[in-house]
C-alpha cells in the first residue's frame, strides 16, 4: 500500500514540477516584459497569477518553505501593484534571482530531496524591499501665503509636529522669494520649502492634518520611491555644474568591473577571475537550458477534431460488421465487396486525418522556446557590457516538441556566438556608424513541409579571410580561390576550428558550431551560414516540419530489410561490373557520367557477408558536399514509415537512425546515412 | 542474503518466481519483473551490437531489445525450437526480452525456502544468482535479473562510450 502512495506521490510531484517550471517561465517572460514597460499592470498581474499558482500547488503538497518563499515574493509583487514601490532594475534582478531559486529547488525536488538553502539572501532582499515600501513618502510643497503668520500660524510650528507623525527625509527651503532687506516686511512670510516626508499614514489624514491650510498652500504629492536620501556624488557635480553629464557617464564607463580591481590589486591572478566569470556564464546558460517538461498541452480544438474523426472510425467500424454480417451466408459476394471497397477507401482517409491531428498534437509553437532567450540575451549582453536587442519573429510557428526540444541547445549556442563574436561593443558600433545598440532577429517560418530557424545578427560578420587563413594553416585548403563562400563558411563547421581571436568567457573556444551541425543533422536538418563582413551574420537552421514519419525507400541486403530515409537519395543507379574499380585492393570507387564516386557497401559496414559483388543497385547519396554510392542487393519500394526510438535499453548505435514497423510486423532498422559515412570514413582512409 | 532470512515477516511471505530452463537446467525470476512471455517472433538484428544481443522485435508496436540468456552466460547454444520463447521483463521503466528454451510455471514459494548460493565454480556470475530452490529433486537457479540487465546496461554503455571515443580519435587523426 505503501509503495503504492509513494508512486501517487511521485506522479503529483512531476506534475506540479512541470507545472511550475512552466509558471516560472511565464514569471520571467512577464518580469523582462515588465522591465522594458514598467508600468503595465498587465504584466505584473501575470506575474502575480503565475507565483501564486505556486504559491497554491506548492502548500498543496505540504512544500511549506516553498509555499513561503513564494509567499514572500507575492507580498513583494502586491506591494508593486498598488504602486507603494516603484519597479526598477534592482527589483527585477531580485524578482528573477527568487524564481531562479525557487526553479533550482524545485529540480532538485524532481530528483528527490529539496532544500532551501541559500534564500536567506533572497529572502532578505524581498524584506528589504518591503521595508522600503512599508513607509510611504511623499513630497509634500509647501508655500504659505504671505500673510501666514498675521492669521497666527507658524510655519516652523507645522513642520516641527510633522516630525511626531513621521520621519522628514529632506527639506529644501527656497529662499529665492525673500526680498532685500530694505524692502523686507517682518509680518510677511517670504519662504517656501519642499518636504520629502516618510510616514505610515495616508495622504487622506495627511491631508486632514493640514485641513487648516488651503490647497493652494500646501501640496502633498505621493512620491512612489525614496528620492536617495544623499544624492549620487556625480549628480552633485552636475548640479554644481562642475561637470556635464557626458563627464559623468564618460567617468562611469570607465569605472572598474570588481575582478579588475582585485587583479590590480595582486589578490586574485587574471586566469581565476576569468576562470570565475566563465562559471557565472556557464551557470547562466546551464540555468537556461534544462527547462523543457516532458507534457504538451495541447490547445483543445485540435483534440475535438482528433476525437470527431475517431468517432467517425466508429462509425465505420459498425458499418464494415453489418456489411460483412449481411455478406454471410450469401452467394453474392458482389455487392458486398462493392461496399466494403467503398468502407474501406472511407477508413483509409480517416487514418490518414487521423494520423495528421496526432502528429499535429505534438507541435508546439517556437515561442515557447525563444521567449526564454530574452532572458539569456539580457544576461550575456550585461555580462559582455554590450547592447544587445532581441526580436523575435514567428513564434506561432508549429515545431515537432521533439525536434523543439533538440534545437534549443543549438540555438542557445548560436545566440552566444552571435552575442560574443557578432555584436560589436557600444563603441566599436558608433565608429562603424551603426547604432550603439545590436540586435538579433531571431526568427521562424514555414516554406513547404521545412520549418526555417533563423538567427541574424547585425554584428560584424565573418571575415572570409581569416577562414582561408586558418584553413591553409590547418593544411584544409590548397588552392583558396577556387572555395566557393558555401566552402569557406563550411569550414566553421568543422571540429576545432575557430576563428575567435581570443578566448572570452563565453565561446570561441574552436568547439560549439560542429555540435550545432551534428546536433541539426541528428534531426535531418540543414545549416546555413551567410554572412557579409561588417553587416552582419545571418544563420538558417532548415529542419523537417516532423521527424516521426518520413519518406524512406526500402532496401535489401540478402534477407535483411533496411530503411534510407527518401530525403538523403540522389539517384539510383543499377551497378555494372565494368563501373567498379579497386583503388588499393579495398577502397572501391563507381564511375558515374564521368564522377568516380567512392563506393560503401552496406553488407560489408552493416556485417552481412555479401555473395553477389557484381550485381547490386547503387544508392547515390551526399555527405557534406560530397558524394557517395551506397550499394545494396536490391530495392524493395518506397513508402512512408514512422520512425520508432529503441527505447531506453539500447545505445545510440552510430549509423542506425531509429526503426520502425514493416506491414508484416517486423522490424526494419532506418539507417541515418550521415552517421553510417562518417563511421566509413574514420575507419578507412578514403582520401577526402 | 543472511540479513532476508533473519527478516521473520520475509521469510513467511511467499514469493512467486516465473521458472524456465536453459538447456537442462531450471532457473527462475521473480515474477514481478516479468510483464508476458510472448512466442519467439522475427528478431531483427542490429548491427554493432556484443553477440548475446540478438536484435529488437515488435511487441505490439514497441521495439524491444532481446538478448539470448544462454549466449550471455556462456551456455552451449542451438538452434531455436518449438518451445523457445521470449519473457519480456520491465526494468528501470525499459522493457528487455529475454530468450530462453521453456517456461515451466510460476511458483509460490515462501522467501525462507531461498536457500544462499554456496561458493562453487561456475561459469555463472555468483552475483547474478539471487538464491536457490530445491523442489523435490530439482534444483531451480533464482537469478536476480536486475543484476543481470543493469551489468548488461553497463556494458553497453561502456561499449558506445569505446566506440564514440575510437571514432573520435581516428577522426582527429
Amino acid at each position: 500500500m505503501e509503495e503504492f502512495a509513494q508512486d501517487e506521490l511521485k506522479k503529483l510531484i512531476t506534475l506540479f514540477t512541470e507545472e511550475a517550471i512552466e509558471k516560472l517561465s511565464e514569471c520571467e517572460e512577464g518580469l523582462l516584459k515588465l522591465e522594458k514597460e514598467p508600468h503595465n499592470k498587465e504584466y505584473i498581474n501575470r506575474i502575480f497569477r503565475a507565483v501564486h499558482t505556486i504559491k497554491g500547488t506548492s502548500a498543496s503538497l505540504g512544500y511549506k518553505d516553498i509555499s513561503d518563499f513564494a509567499h514572500r515574493i507575492e507580498e513583494v509583487l502586491d506591494l508593486l501593484r498598488k504602486d507603494r514601490i516603484r519597479c526598477d532594475k534592482s527589483i527585477i534582478d531580485t524578482f528573477l534571482t527568487s524564481t531562479d531559486f525557487i526553479k533550482k529547488t524545485i529540480q532538485k525536488l524532481s530528483k528527490g530531496s529539496y532544500d532551501l538553502h541559500g534564500s536567506e539572501g533572497i529572502i532578505e532582499e524581498l524584506e528589504n524591499i518591503k521595508k522600503s515600501s512599508a513607509k510611504r513618502l511623499f513630497k509634500i510643497i509647501f508655500s504659505p501665503d504671505p500673510d501666514m503668520l498675521s492669521r497666527g500660524i507658524d510655519p516652523s510650528m507645522i513642520i516641527e509636529d510633522l516630525k511626531s507623525r513621521g520621519r522628514i527625509i529632506n527639506i529644501k527651503a527656497y529662499t529665492d522669494a525673500v526680498p532685500v532687506l530694505s524692502e523686507l516686511n517682518p509680518e510677511k512670510l517670504y519662504l517656501r520649502w519642499d518636504v520629502i516626508f516618510e510616514t505610515e499614514e495616508d495622504i487622506n489624514s495627511l491631508k486632514s492634518y493640514f485641513g487648516g491650510l488651503d490647497e493652494e498652500e500646501i501640496k502633498i504629492i505621493p512620491a512612489a520611491q525614496s528620492e536617495p536620501e544623499v544624492p549620487l556624488i556625480g549628480e552633485v557635480l552636475i548640479e554644481s555644474g562642475t561637470i556635464s553629464e557626458k563627464d559623468l557617464s564618460d567617468a562611469l564607463e570607465n569605472q572598474k568591473k570588481i575582478g579588475d580591481i582585485l587583479i590590480e590589486k595582486g589578490k586574485l591572478s587574471k586566469e581565476a577571475i576569468e576562470k570565475a566569470v566563465h562559471e557565472q556564464t556557464e551557470r547562466r546558460v546551464d540555468s537556461f537550458k534544462q527547462t523543457l517538461t516532458s507534457t504538451v498541452r495541447v490547445d483543445l480544438r485540435k483534440l475535438d477534431r482528433l476525437l470527431n474523426l475517431v468517432g467517425e472510425m466508429v462509425i465505420i467500424h459498425s458499418m464494415l460488421e453489418r456489411v460483412i454480417n449481411e455478406g454471410n451466408g450469401k452467394t453474392t459476394i458482389d455487392y458486398s465487396s462493392f461496399s466494403i471497397q467503398v468502407l474501406f477507401n472511407q477508413l483509409q482517409r480517416i487514418g490518414r486525418q487521423i494520423q495528421e491531428s496526432t502528429m499535429s498534437l505534438r507541435m508546439l509553437p517556437v515561442g515557447e522556446v525563444f521567449h526564454r532567450f530574452m532572458r539569456l540575451v539580457r544576461e550575456l549582453s550585461q555580462a559582455q557590457n554590450k547592447k544587445v536587442e532581441l526580436i523575435i519573429s514567428g513564434e506561432d510557428t508549429e515545431l515537432d516538441k521533439g525536434v523543439l526540444e533538440k534545437i534549443t541547445d543549438p540555438l542557445v549556442h548560436l545566440i552566444r556566438n552571435a552575442i560574443d563574436h557578432g555584436i560589436e561593443t557600444p563603441e566599436e558600433r558608433l565608429s562603424k556608424g551603426k547604432p550603439e545598440k545590436g540586435v538579433i532577429n531571431l526568427s521562424a517560418y514555414q516554406i513547404g513541409d521545412s520549418i526555417y530557424i533563423e538567427v541574424d545578427d547585425d554584428g560584424r560578420g565573418i571575415d572570409k579571410q581569416k577562414i582561408i587563413e586558418k584553413a591553409s594553416s590547418m593544411g584544409l585548403v590548397k588552392s583558396p580561390e577556387e572555395l566557393t563562400e558555401e566552402q569557406i563558411y563550411n569550414f566553421i563547421f568543422l571540429p576545432g576550428f575557430s576563428t575567435a581571436e581570443k578566448i572570452t568567457d563565453l565561446s570561441g573556444r574552436g568547439v560549439g558550431m560542429d555540435v550545432v551541425k551534428k546536433n541539426v543533422e541528428s534531426l535531418n536538418g540543414r545549416i546555413y551560414i551567410r554572412a557579409k563582413k561588417d553587416t552582419g551574420t545571418t544563420i538558417t537552421i532548415k529542419l523537417p516540419l516532423t521527424l516521426a514519419i518520413i519518406d524512406g525507400l526500402t532496401v535489401a541486403v540478402k534477407d535483411e530489410v533496411y530503411i534510407i530515409p527518401l530525403q538523403a537519395v540522389l539517384e539510383l543507379i543499377n551497378i555494372n561490373r565494368t563501373d567498379l574499380n579497386t583503388l588499393n585492393e579495398n577502397t572501391e570507387i563507381l564511375h558515374v557520367r564521368g564522377e568516380d564516386i567512392p563506393v560503401i557497401r552496406l553488407g560489408e559496414i552493416l556485417g552481412i557477408p555479401d555473395e553477389e559483388k557484381d550485381r547490386g543497385i547503387g544508392i547515390i547519396t551526399y555527405h557534406e558536399g560530397k558524394k557517395f554510392a551506397i550499394i545494396v542487393q536490391r530495392v524493395i519500394g518506397q513508402q512512408q514509415i514512422v520512425v520508432k526510438n529503441f527505447g531506453g535499453a539500447l545505445p545510440r548505435i552510430k549509423g542506425i537512425g531509429g526503426c520502425t514497423i514493416l506491414g508484416d510486423g517486423r522490424v526494419a532498422l532506418v539507417l541515418d546515412m550521415a552517421g553510417l559515412i562518417e563511421n566509413q570514413m574514420a575507419g578507412s582512409a578514403v582520401i577526402t | 542474503m543472511k540479513e532476508i532470512l533473519k527478516d521473520q515477516e520475509v521469510a513467511l511471505e511467499q514469493f512467486q518466481y516465473v521458472t524456465f530452463s536453459l538447456n537442462d537446467e531450471v532457473y527462475g525470476i521473480d515474477a514481478l519483473n516479468v510483464q508476458e512471455i510472448i512466442e519467439l517472433t522475427g528478431i531483427t538484428r542490429v548491427p554493432n551490437l556484443p553477440d548475446y544481443m540478438k536484435g529488437v522485435i515488435n511487441l505490439r508496436g514497441t521495439i524491444i531489445p532481446v538478448i539470448d540468456l544462454k549466449t550471455k552466460f556462456n551456455m552451449k547454444t542451438g538452434d531455436y525450437k518449438k518451445h523457445t520463447c521470449i519473457i519480456i521483463t520491465e526494468f528501470r521503466d525499459a522493457l528487455m526480452g529475454l530468450i530462453v528454451d521453456s517456461v515451466f510455471d510460476v511458483l509460490s514459494v515462501p522467501g525462507a525456502s531461498l536457500q544462499p548460493t554456496p561458493e562453487f565454480v561456475t561459469r555463472l556470475r555468483t552475483d547474478f544468482i539471487r538464491g536457490l530452490l530445491r523442489m523435490d529433486d530439482k534444483l531451480i537457479i533464482i537469478l536476480d535479473i536486475n543484476k543481470v540487465l543493469s551489468d548488461e546496461e553497463t556494458t553497453m554503455v561502456q561499449e558506445a562510450l569505446k566506440g564514440e571515443e575510437g571514432g573520435n580519435k581516428e577522426a582527429a587523426a
